[in-house]
């Protein structure tokens, strides 16, 4: 039996796959849910009173609970939820938690995040929306070079896991172009053939024979040409470099032509 | 069809001189439109715009923006590419134009093509030149990104609507807020063909709404809306024509957005005002937020401003100068307020507002509920209660409310210190304590000897 106010925790792998076990192993418990919370792995650590029990990846249960939500909640929602589940914060496994935990009892109106004066989903609610900005970010200052034989790839150093999203994007916008994009803090590869399905790679191989590959001899003066637009469009008189920065924070600049080259 | 030749001038020297050109012209957005890809053809657009990168004075970099020629057979006085000043001359093919959003595009530097022009021997050359670049683009190098061309003024109406067809947003310039200062700055252009052609994509893009809901492949025109800009302190206008102007582009054409550019001077000539200060760059700030509160508060520009009124205050923002002059309708109870009532209280925006009237259906909203919403309680303590209370003991007082909302972090003065310009003596006033007790100082004060 359980020993009444206890608190259980439910500690799953980090990943979508992971989270979402954990939420049907939390109902499947049937304790009651004020006393269970969800946890990924790395910020577990032990506190007294409290019972832990880890979580086994489980495709079938994950696919499940994704089921239910997408019935539940409607392609857009469902996407927003995924998006808390790509973010690098702590407690998000709580907040996605909190979050199925109101959408399954409530009606929604506008969005899944209605509620958000309850701290574990107002938490699941920033999650997602510095994961979102991200994104959103990224969509404009990820940059390709064309390596030579004409395939692009891109690099980036993003901080929630949000490779998947552009690489949806981007698999949108130019189809009819092989390209890569690497998350270089992951490890993570998206690797798109022209004209088919992208897919997602992990590992150090490619990585190995992209860093030999050559930029293609217009790549460079394609660069080059982006750098003199850029100069030349500022306007001096309105020069605010706060501005600037405040638009466009350093951490992404490392991988941008136009900053990479001249520094500005 | 031949070019106006430009000698051997390479396609970088080309590019400096046209998009140094293109700068002033401020409307560089990719909204608007939400197109997804087609899974062949490169391209797609989305809704929001995408930003892909900002330049040295912070304005973003969204759209190839570059000029098809700089030059002009105008002599508008506050242009850099009137015909009178001696400045390099460039003019673009359509390929070299093609190539280059091509080929900026596919690495992700760019979200779409800006496409303006100085008028090259007549409107119609000019405009027939910006619509066969749109058009070897879009049909024989299938773009299928965002591009935003400027019609010219008095080019025949059939070009436009051609070009309009192959756009996603079109644009005239109105250059100037008003006829008076157009007569006087841009003596070749006159309001009529401003204004004409600007009723002519409106009217299209109204006609074409129609063809699109009865047939669906119906070609989409100007999807993206139009917009127009106007430079700001190069005339004498007040900022309340400027708004009424803007209005009355809002209601009676339809307008996507109105740009407003301040002043830059870039010629020397006896009929542009002297800018000591630089560039009216506040101005045109305080033009921005009232624009927006025009789009999205449900504000009225004669709410903000008035003949009697004619200038944005300095120091506050067009929202909070309108609060303080109508004190009665505060302070406001977020638990019960309608959502155009929130969106009247300074420091609530739009998104605010409608995560406001979302999360009061399930909780009781308290002040640091609102903080997690996204409130901007500096401004907004004033002017709301939650639960019937206000955050801190405030008075609805305009001087007061003014004056806190005006000052630094550290000079605020609450109700407790009687928010007046005087403050009660006190002995121990360590705001005039400038300098720190030396050790001496301590070891008379034990001793006994101070």
């Amino acid at each position: 039996m359980q020993d009444e106010g206890y608190q259980t925790v439910f500690v799953c792998e980090d990943s979508m796959e992971g989270i979402l076990t954990g939420i049907y192993t939390a109902y499947e418990s049937r304790l009651p849910l004020k006393n269970v919370e969800l946890m990924v792995k790395t910020e577990a650590s032990p506190r007294l009173f409290t019972r832990y029990t880890d979580v086994i990846n489980d495709p079938v249960k994950a696919q499940k609970v994704s089921r239910t939500l997408k019935e539940r909640l409607g392609e857009e929602h469902y996407y927003d939820f995924c998006m808390i589940l790509t973010s690098y914060q702590e407690r998000k496994a709580q907040g996605a938690f909190a979050v199925v935990q109101w959408v399954l009892q409530n009606r929604i109106y506008k969005s899944i995040f209605e509620h958000m004066t309850d701290d574990d989903i107002g938490h699941a609610f920033r999650c997602y929306r510095h994961a979102n900005f991200e994104m959103m970010h990224l969509r404009g200052f990820l940059r390709f070079a064309e390596l030579e034989g004409g395939v692009l790839y891109a690099e980036a150093e993003p901080k929630n896991n949000i490779i998947v999203y552009l690489a949806e994007h981007f698999a949108d916008r130019l189809p009819m172009e092989h390209f890569i994009i690497c998350d270089k803090g992951r490890d993570l590869y998206a690797v798109h053939p022209a004209g088919k399905e992208w897919i997602l790679l992990k590992g150090s191989s490619e990585e190995e024979k992209i860093s030999e590959a050559k930029l293609s001899d217009a790549e460079i003066y394609y660069q080059e040409l982006f750098c003199r637009f850029c100069e030349s469009l500022s306007i001096k008189e309105r020069r605010n470099l706060n501005l600037q920065r405040n638009m466009l924070p350093i951490r992404f600049r490392p991988y941008m032509t136009e900053f990479k080259h001249h520094g500005k | 069809m031949e070019y106006l030749s430009t000698g051997e001038m390479s396609v970088m020297e080309k590019l400096e001189i046209l998009s140094d050109a293109a700068k002033y012209d401020v409307a560089c957005t990719s909204s608007g439109v939400e197109r997804k890809g087609n899974g062949k053809d490169m391209g797609n657009c989305v809704k929001c715009g995408i930003c892909h990168s900002f330049a040295s004075d912070g304005r973003c970099i969204s759209l190839l923006k570059i000029l098809m020629s700089n030059e002009c057979i105008y002599d508008c006085k506050y242009c850099l590419n009137r015909r009178s000043n001696d400045t390099k001359r460039a003019t673009f093919t359509p390929e070299e134009i093609c190539d280059l959003t091509m080929q900026f595009y596919r690495r992700n530097y760019i979200e779409g093509l800006f496409l303006s022009s100085g008028v090259i021997g007549n409107p119609d050359y000019t405009m027939e030149l910006l619509y066969r670049t749109l058009f070897l683009l879009r049909r024989q190098y299938r773009f299928n990104g965002y591009i935003h061309v400027k019609a010219i003024p008095g080019a025949d109406p059939r070009l436009i609507q051609m070009t309009g067809f192959l756009a996603d947003r079109m644009s005239v310039n109105l250059e100037l807020p008003t006829a008076d200062g157009l007569r006087a700055l841009a003596p070749n252009k006159h309001r009529n063909t401003i204004l004409k052609p600007m009723r002519q994509i409106q009217n299209g893009i109204a006609a074409n709404k129609n063809e699109l809901a009865l047939y669906h492949n119906a070609p989409s025109f100007v999807s993206g809306g139009q917009s127009t800009q106007m430079i700001i302190g190069a005339t004498p206008e007040s900022d309340y024509q400027i708004m009424n102007v803007a209005e009355s582009l809002y209601q009676k054409f339809d307008l996507k957005r109105v740009f407003y550019s301040a002043f830059v001077k870039v010629n020397e000539d006896k009929d542009l005002p002297a800018i000591p200060g630089g560039p009216p760059l506040l101005r045109e700030h305080r033009l921005y937020q009232a624009d927006w509160l025009l789009r999205f508060y449900g504000f009225k520009a004669s709410e903000l401003l008035s003949e009697d009124r004619p200038f944005f205050n300095v120091l506050l923002d067009p929202k909070e100068d309108w609060a303080i002059r109508h004190l009665e309708q505060f302070p406001v109870e977020i638990n019960r307020a309608g959502y155009d009532v929130l969106l009247r209280v300074p420091g609530i925006g739009v998104k605010s507002a409608q995560r406001i009237v979302q999360a009061r259906r399930s909780a009781k909203l308290d002040f640091p509920a609102l903080k997690k919403i996204g409130v901007v309680l500096k401004r907004a303590l004033y002017f709301i209660t939650c639960n019937g209370k206000m955050m801190y003991p405030t008075k609805l007082e305009e001087d007061y409310i003014v004056r806190n909302l005006t000052a630094d972090a550290q000079e605020k003065q609450y109700f407790s210190q009687d928010g007046m310009t005087y403050r009660q003596l006190s002995l121990f006033d360590d705001r005039t304590l400038f300098q720190k007790p030396t050790g001496t100082d301590s070891v008379k004060s034990i001793l006994g000897q101070i």
